[in-house]
């Protein structure tokens, strides 16, 4: 039943061409773009420094690594304003029956909780294309730049990120994502409205940015005890998680490792999801 | 007995305003049974709560012996309620299918069901172009899709043209009496209530008023009205049964099996009849005296 929900939502969801655009293919088109601007800057800045015999111009050559492209471009996904156009999808799909006023079309085919889990699930699967897509955008820019400049390309770099630091930042990317999603979708049910849905991710970014600012101050390791429990915010868990990937050895304070932080995310995913559900349950669809 | 729908004691208040208030109704299995009510009457709230889009305040509904929400009960019966919305960027078949996805549908009948609505030249269309007409008709489609045991239609002519009441009326009947298809009908059209339902309810402010056979409800209120003279004889000739109607004319309160005898006893005794015909015997008079609006005619 959860499975015939989860096929509904992404027949909708990528039916509605506009939706689709802006949440999934707006932020890579825009990321190639930048990629072109920032070859030809520095194809005319490496064409000048040849023509005056600086070996600075030799440098400027260095072949691209795709895979650093594609590590820094999922990593990139954890920026307010990229999230805010994910959270457009998460916006039209949450929110959209209430909207549409298309809920009294909806509940008697499938239970509460699937309908709205269908929905959860239908905005994990369109995280993962949008990263994907995002990684793709990385990558079509490194490939631009390294034309441009005449640089070649590599996958890998000696001393670059790795295959499997790429598919760990896609996850925390993948979990943070998610983290706003449930959040998105406690907000849509609780007010309505796809607006809240959509600015969760400014929300998020004030509210944790000024209180992880203010409870830091004073504090020369920003994480020492009693800090550690700054950790109960997401966006501390996914700092953590991704240092933790790029340099393992490292631990932010002796007593926190990075599978609490991995838990922390999960948890926050699974109640916000499972208040969002208990929310819908409750709720008189008589005003849509 | 089995019911469609039961509703014992059932009410529902948004703040102060009861819009049910105590109702207690049952639907049977089979035909078509209407359910009539002046505004604010109390319709609208009973589908959606039997639909579990609200709960009820007190009371309780089974729908095919199943309690209000329940998804087994609800995925056999169909519902149109309110005007029909629907998600503007998709076509007629993609909504259907839309649908038949979320039912959990492996084959659902697309193209027949838009075909017997009327709407397969427009089925590659999106629904944001559609007449209110049209989107009644799909939202008849959506509603039959799982092929349901009952179907609950809310005003489901308004917003169409004089073709398509016809055509829904007939395909109301035909789901009925071929497809055994139970349908429960709410309309302020009693004209169209009188036509097509088997059975009726009449509700006011949230409560039962009175139920029954169509036929049978119209039947107490008929009156034949006889235009003949002399006046005086036909008076004389009904008895208690006759009221006068201004100087020519006379109401015969008898049922139809008596009206063969009576126009042959005054044929007999030389009364001259120009006009026979039966009046009143229509669903707006019974409604309007159960409702307590009479003085509105």
């Amino acid at each position: 039943m959860l499975a015939d929900a989860f096929a509904a939502e992404r027949l909708r969801f990528f039916k509605a061409r506009g939706t689709v655009f802006w949440s999934l293919g707006f932020v890579p088109l825009v990321s190639i773009l930048i990629g072109l601007i920032q070859g030809l800057l520095m194809r005319n800045l490496l064409g000048k420094a040849a023509a005056a015999g600086n070996p600075a111009a030799a440098l400027g050559r260095a072949p691209v690594s795709l895979l650093n492209q594609a590590v820094e471009a999922v990593s990139g996904s954890n920026f307010f304003i990229v999230q805010l156009f994910f959270l457009i999808a998460a916006s039209a799909i949450l929110a959209g029956d209430y909207r549409w006023e298309t809920w009294r079309f909806l509940t008697p085919r499938n239970t509460r909780a699937n309908l709205l889990l269908g929905k959860i699930a239908t905005f994990g699967l369109v995280t993962v294309i949008g990263l994907v897509l995002l990684a793709l955008g990385g990558i079509v820019a490194g490939l631009l730049s390294a034309v441009l400049t005449g640089g070649g390309v590599v996958w890998q770099a000696a001393e670059g990120n790795t295959n499997a630091q790429l598919a760990g930042m896609f996850g925390i990317a993948f979990l943070e994502m998610m983290a706003l999603g449930a959040l998105a979708a406690v907000l849509a049910v609780a007010t309505r409205a796809g607006l809240a849905a959509l600015l969760v991710p400014v929300g998020v970014w004030i509210v944790q940015g000024f209180a992880v600012s203010q409870l830091q101050k004073g504090f020369e390791n920003p994480l020492e005890p009693p800090l550690q429990y700054l950790l109960g915010f997401p966006v501390l868990q996914s700092d953590l998680l991704k240092a933790a990937l790029s340099q393992p050895a490292m631990g932010v304070a002796p007593e926190i490792s990075w599978p609490v932080a991995l838990v922390g995310m999960i948890a926050w995913i699974a109640a916000l999801t499972a208040l969002a559900v208990w929310l819908f349950q409750r709720q008189d669809l008589t005003r849509e | 007995m089995s019911f469609a729908l039961e509703a014992v004691d059932v009410g529902k208040a948004y703040g102060t305003v009861k819009a049910l208030d105590g109702l207690t109704l049952n639907i049977p299995r089979g035909g078509i049974f209407g359910i009539l009510g002046p505004n604010g009457a109390g319709k609208s709230t009973l589908f959606r709560i039997v639909l579990g889009l609200v709960r009820p305040t007190t009371g309780e509904t089974r729908l095919l012996g199943a309690p209000a929400g329940d998804i087994k009960a609800l995925r056999r019966i169909g519902a149109v309620i309110e005007t029909p919305r629907f998600l503007p960027w998709l076509t007629a078949r993609d909504t259907l299918t839309m649908l038949a996805l979320e039912s959990g549908l492996k084959t659902p009948d697309i193209d027949g069901w838009l075909q017997r609505v009327g709407l397969t030249e427009a089925a590659d269309r999106k629904v944001n172009g559609y007449s209110v007409g049209m989107k009644q008709r799909l939202a008849l489609a959506a509603a039959l899709l799982t092929r349901p045991e009952v179907l609950i239609l809310d005003e489901p002519t308004s917003g169409m043209d004089p073709a398509g009441i016809l055509e829904m009326r007939a395909l109301m009947r035909e789901l009925a009496d071929r497809d055994g298809v139970t349908i429960i009908l709410a309309s302020h059209q009693l004209d169209e209530v009188q036509r097509v339902c088997d059975s009726v309810a009449i509700l006011d402010r949230g409560k039962l008023v009175k139920d029954g056979r169509v036929d049978q409800m119209t039947a107490v209120n008929e009156r034949l009205r006889l235009q003949a003279s002399p006046r005086d004889t036909v008076l004389e000739l009904l008895g208690a049964k006759g009221v006068a109607d201004g100087a020519d004319a006379a109401f015969a309160a008898i049922p139809r099996a008596e009206a063969p005898a009576l126009i042959a006893a005054l044929v007999k005794a030389k009364v001259d009849i120009t006009e026979a015909r039966w009046i009143g015997g229509d669903l707006e008079t019974v409604f309007l005296d159960s409702t307590g609006d009479a003085d509105a005619r």
